[in-house]
């Protein structure tokens, strides 16, 4: 490939504003020089206008940007300048428009994974949690390892929705890939709590078992679990444990708060004797 | 190359195990005695263009490899690996077959090691290592080396050779490498246990050939014997560090190109991260955030560029974290992350950019609470292109304006704040009787050093330099924890130690 002298001086000049920019922190939108000199060499390559439209869109130039996706549209790039698009209206606030977009996307390809984590967010926000919920879903048949964050949302909806058992079934199917991480399986607690599930519960601290037996903290929330599913003897057993091994432990914040807790806990079960 | 006559993986794991653990002195440096009857490999060794150490325990390492397309080309790529206690006597039992991931990676996972102890290895399969292809497995759980040190190397934002630019013919990270080893060559030349990279590891975009540069052929000799960890900067999710996308599926390079497939970020498919606790600590689930131990070193890497910008990720972290430090109960624990909670560099922590920042706003709030309840030492981050060290803090999670030394710093009997240092040294239990203050650090000067946003720098901080060079050298014994923060000559600038 052979570069004109213009384009050699412009792709200098944007390095050398990319390396200002790269030095005081980004934000300043001296990439747009770069991606200009890019632009130059090569300009019929969508990608470079689909670069630089990103960096407009940072930087809240938005005519700039969608002027841009419409040259990647006609550069043969429908479905990038779409789902480029709907990023760009989402974050206006246009939700119908981006939607469209999206909806253009996933009707083309429906395993393609950036547009259904923009559609299901999109859906929240909208307010239409099965229609975001039944992104996730997809999302996680073609995208097993999508983001814990992505799961939990999707079980927080479910829950939204009236449909707790789905919320735990969709926790545990994660859980069957990844094993039994406190991201997931804390919240499956919590919802097995909100329902009185208590012995589920249970079982789900104690699949944690392995890493956390020796820990102060899962012994009292064990304990706490197990006074709420009525079995006083099984929390008092714990709490004995836990205040055993909290004496081995540093002094820590944490660690005086825990002992709070174990107090309390001894004067709650000891009122239910009492009683 | 030669091929050998691959067993398949599970068999060589086995026999490899046993051969590790059997017929050795327990003595840390003396080797495994091979019965002089017993074959050696009889591969051809090759270096190939990019090999590193992931997951390196007191039982078990991952080695990792890539030949160039060029090695490629000429059959000078391998899928086996030969190891053993004696460079110049790799046992055949020891023959194990790589896997090939779908970036090309080869990778095998060496168990049944033993602890503390020094290793051998030939990629391809020879009988003798190449020089430098070895490394020593960490001590037993809870235990020292037995050197009687455990020496942490810390780079931030080093990446600045594979982006001529930044780099601006300088040759800063290579300087900045160089430091290092003449520092630890008048220091008893000890090399480094651990390598922690603290992110923009290879600019602009963190891609797979940026990354070749900046990461590989830079530091091509320590990769190849020292465990190495990392955590993810704003430049390894591309868009010439400007992204504020808060799920790694929508990496954009804005120069280069992203890695085919499902998992478009190099960052996540050049290394092998635990993520099942493999080394110690909570399963995380994810190798954009994990944990794992070293002796009686506990260390967290955090992903403060993608899992903090989204509210269900960042209570997926933090629920994640508290689980892994309640379980922690090792003498010392460092966190490292990219976005210093405190700067006055290149970054301001009172700005958060245009969304750019926020996660520094993130984990101040959210994070340091948590790591202050929980007795972890140090927190390093980068970002900020310069060095600078805070006082032993706690308690302080707004804007620089409202930090107080006498509220939130450890004071002197003059009530002045420590500055770890001489007879200022910190306690790991504090006047207040707990064990409840940090160390931030901001180390991202290990590629460049370009100044200070503000010249009196952040008032957490006991020493701020914008214009030097330089990376972090912690050494660890089982009372006492010194850091050190060195030039790219080798000269030393500032340190503080704790003691418990």
């Amino acid at each position: 490939m052979r570069f004109t002298s213009t384009a050699i001086r412009s792709l200098a000049i944007g390095l050398s504003l990319i390396a200002g920019n790269a030095m005081g922190g980004p934000s300043e939108g001296k990439m747009m020089a770069y991606w200009e000199a890019q632009i130059q060499q090569q300009p019929d390559n969508p990608v470079h206008y689909l670069r630089r439209a990103n960096g407009q869109a940072e930087l809240g130039e938005w005519d700039e940007a969608f002027s841009d996706i419409e040259r990647v549209e006609q550069l043969g790039e429908p479905l990038s300048a779409a789902l480029a698009r709907g990023d760009y209206y989402q974050r206006l606030g246009q939700h119908e428009q981006a939607l469209a977009q999206f909806n253009k996307v996933l009707s083309a390809n429906p395993k393609q994974v950036r547009a259904l984590i923009l559609r299901a967010r999109l859906q929240v926000e909208r307010g239409e949690a099965m229609l975001a919920l039944r992104d996730y879903q997809q999302l996680f048949r073609v995208y097993p390892d999508a983001d814990t964050g992505h799961y939990r949302q999707a079980a927080n909806l479910c829950v939204q929705q009236g449909q707790p058992g789905k919320a735990l079934a969709l926790l545990d199917e994660r859980m069957r890939g990844v094993g039994p991480i406190p991201q997931l399986q804390s919240l499956a607690i919590d919802i097995d709590k909100q329902l009185g599930y208590f012995n589920s519960a249970i079982e789900r601290m104690q699949s944690m078992h392995q890493r956390s037996k020796t820990t102060p903290y899962w012994h009292v929330e064990l304990a706490e679990l197990q006074q709420q599913a009525g079995h006083n003897d099984k929390a008092k057993w714990h709490l004995n444990i836990a205040e055993e091994l909290l004496k081995a432990r540093q002094q820590t914040g944490a660690a005086r708060e825990l002992e709070q807790r174990i107090t309390a806990m001894r004067s709650a079960l000891a009122d239910i004797e009492n009683s | 190359m030669k091929k050998l006559n691959a067993r398949p993986l599970w068999t060589l794991l086995s026999v490899a195990a046993l051969t590790a653990c059997g017929g050795g002195s327990s003595s840390s440096s003396s080797a495994v005695s091979v019965p002089s009857t017993e074959a050696l490999c009889d591969g051809t060794g090759i270096t190939p263009e990019r090999l590193f150490l992931q997951q390196l325990d007191h039982d078990s390492v991952i080695i990792k490899w890539r030949s160039s397309v060029d090695q490629r080309l000429t059959g000078n790529e391998a899928d086996v690996l030969c190891f053993g206690t004696k460079a110049d006597a790799l046992p055949e039992s020891s023959l194990t077959s790589a896997t090939v991931t779908e970036t090309n990676h080869s990778e095998v996972l060496l168990s049944g090691l033993k602890p503390d102890t020094q290793y051998f290895y030939s990629v391809g399969g020879a009988g003798a290592a190449e020089p430098g292809h070895s490394f020593r497995t960490a001590p037993r759980p809870d235990e020292l080396p037995s050197d009687g040190n455990i020496r942490v190397w810390v780079v931030g934002d080093p990446g600045t050779a594979s982006s001529p630019v930044l780099d601006r013919g300088t040759g800063a990270q290579a300087l900045v490498r160089d430091g290092f080893a003449a520092w630890s060559a008048n220091n008893g030349n000890e090399p480094a246990d651990l390598f922690l990279m603290l992110g923009d590891n290879a600019y602009l975009d963190g891609t797979d050939a940026q990354f070749q540069q900046a990461v590989f052929d830079l530091y091509a000799d320590v990769l190849a014997s020292t465990g190495m960890w990392s955590t993810i900067g704003n430049h390894e999710m591309g868009s010439s560090g400007t992204s504020t996308a808060d799920t790694v599926a929508l990496y954009t390079p804005a120069t280069g190109t992203a890695d085919p497939g499902l998992v478009p970020m190099p960052y996540l498919n050049i290394h092998s991260f635990p993520t099942q606790g493999e080394n110690g600590g909570i399963p995380s689930g994810t190798e954009q955030y994990y944990s794992f131990d070293y002796g009686n070193l506990h260390v967290i890497s955090l992903d403060s560029q993608v899992s903090s910008r989204n509210p269900d990720n960042l209570a997926a972290m933090l629920a994640w974290v508290t689980s892994d430090l309640q379980a922690n109960t090792k003498d010392w624990t460092i966190v490292i992350f990219h976005h210093p909670p405190y700067t006055k560099g290149s970054h301001d922590s009172d700005s958060t950019s245009g969304g750019v920042n926020d996660p520094i706003f993130a984990m101040r709030e959210q994070f340091n609470p948590v790591f202050e309840a929980h007795g972890v030492d140090l927190v390093y981050g980068g970002h900020s292109h310069s060095y600078e060290r805070s006082f032993y803090i706690s308690g302080h999670d707004g804007l620089s304006t409202t930090f107080d030394p006498a509220v939130h710093a450890e004071l002197t009997d003059a009530m002045l704040p420590a500055n770890g240092q001489g007879d200022q040294a910190y306690q790991q239990i504090t006047r207040s009787g707990a064990d409840d203050k940090v160390v931030y650090t901001v180390a991202g000067n290990s590629g460049q050093a370009t100044g200070l946003s503000d010249e009196n720098g952040h008032p957490a901080h006991f020493f701020t330099t914008g214009d030097l060079l330089g990376s972090v050298v912690v050494d660890i014994t089982r009372n006492t924890l010194t850091a050190t923060f060195i030039d790219e000559t080798g000269v030393e600038h500032d340190y503080f130690t704790i003691t418990r």
